[in-house]
């Protein structure tokens, strides 16, 4: 598998420590677009990330290359994540559960010409803020697939989930986001 | 498969933004969509939402992120090949200590015709053969055999042996399930 971290990963391998900041220029602000999304704290996400390089690097030999490095890393930095969750949060990913806005979800998306009717600043604004509200078993897979760009196979690697899931997930995030995005635009569009 | 007379599924026009369907199918959904008005707009309408979700805007740590973590990464880093020399070089030599003294013992041991498995070798013998190394090594033989007698003995010879064992199980385990261990406790 053709992976733009070989050849710097190789040179790690073989002791050229160096070559490591090369991976983390590559990566941080991906993970810590991630580690944001998940914490809603900067400085717990900028220590978490910290911690996801460098329990990347001690277990550089335990990456055998069959996944892309960055699968790997994001599915280590997405477990750090998770487990500051839960000590902070107990219980809470379990009680987020907004499938009742799906149900107001309008499926005929030419409603989203609002979106050209405002700058583009603007939507990138209201959409990020939406996306952080939404529950992480949807802002989850859409971060993963739209910051980290990965394939579903690779979401599904990550999140331990099966492809399936993540696809469900993937149009339930995207339908609720239309929804709320859509009402911000509503009230946006009023005061014009 | 995609019918030309039959309106794209969501999964179709979403599969195709999202590059999850085969090239032949996207070509047939493309084909579908470029004459049909209805999925046209649909698609046009989800293309929108990907497009504002793929420009959304990256977070950046601190701009010292990456030289932090490096001198951090430095400070805990993996040894090179020089410390993985370098750091047996004390253990190499207390090895050679004791393997030589051992050497030695069965040497005069063997010289003297005593059985090591009873009874070490004498003061006398163990006097004589240092001292038949040199006259530099007089004083060396008087030393050993006046304070330390009890390297020369037969007990000893079982006790380095036995220490000698230890050293080499725990060097196995140390490198069967050390490192496995150290990982887990890193931070």
């Amino acid at each position: 598998m053709h992976d733009i971290d070989t050849a710097a990963l190789e040179a790690v391998r073989k002791g050229d420590i160096r070559r490591f900041a090369e991976i983390v220029d590559r990566h941080k602000d991906r993970a810590m677009t991630l580690a944001l999304r998940l914490l809603a704290d900067r400085r717990e996400a900028e220590e978490t990330v910290q911690d996801g390089f460098l329990r990347a690097y001690h277990n550089l030999d335990q990456f055998r290359g069959d996944a892309k490095f960055g699968t790997w890393f994001y599915r280590i930095l997405y477990n750090i994540c998770m487990t500051r969750v839960s000590r902070r949060r107990p219980g809470l990913m379990l009680a987020l559960d907004h499938d009742v806005l799906l149900e107001q979800a309008p499926m005929d998306s030419d409603e989203l010409t609002a979106l050209d009717k405002l700058e583009a600043d603007e939507t990138s604004a209201i959409l990020a803020e939406e996306m952080d509200r939404l529950p992480e078993k949807w802002k989850l897979p859409l971060t993963l697939f739209y910051v980290q760009e990965m394939r579903y196979e690779e979401i599904a690697s990550v999140l331990g989930v099966p492809v399936g899931t993540v696809k469900t997930n993937l149009f339930r995030g995207r339908s609720a986001l239309k929804v709320r995005v859509l009402a911000r635009f509503g009230e946006e569009l009023r005061t014009l | 498969m995609i019918s030309p007379h039959r309106h794209c599924t969501i999964d179709d026009l979403q599969g195709l933004l999202d590059g999850a369907v085969d090239p032949g199918d996207a070509d047939r959904i493309r084909h579908h969509i470029a004459s049909c008005e209805s999925c046209r707009q649909r698609y046009r309408g989800f293309g929108r939402l990907d497009g504002a979700l793929r420009r959304l805007p990256l977070s950046s740590p601190g701009p010292l992120f990456t030289q932090a973590l490096m001198e951090k990464l430095q400070g805990s880093s993996k040894p090179g090949i020089a410390y993985k020399v370098l750091v047996f070089v004390p253990s190499a030599l207390g090895m050679s200590l004791v393997l030589g003294t051992m050497g030695i013992t069965l040497l005069v041991a063997r010289h003297s015709g005593r059985d090591l498995a009873t009874e070490g070798p004498s003061k006398e013998i163990v006097t004589g053969f240092l001292q038949s190394l040199g006259s530099l090594s007089e004083d060396l033989a008087k030393v050993l055999t006046d304070y330390f007698p009890f390297i020369f003995s037969a007990g000893a010879l079982r006790i380095t042996g036995l220490v000698i064992a230890g050293l080499l199980v725990i060097a196995a385990l140390d490198r069967l399930i050390g490192k496995r261990l150290a990982a887990r406790v890193s931070p």
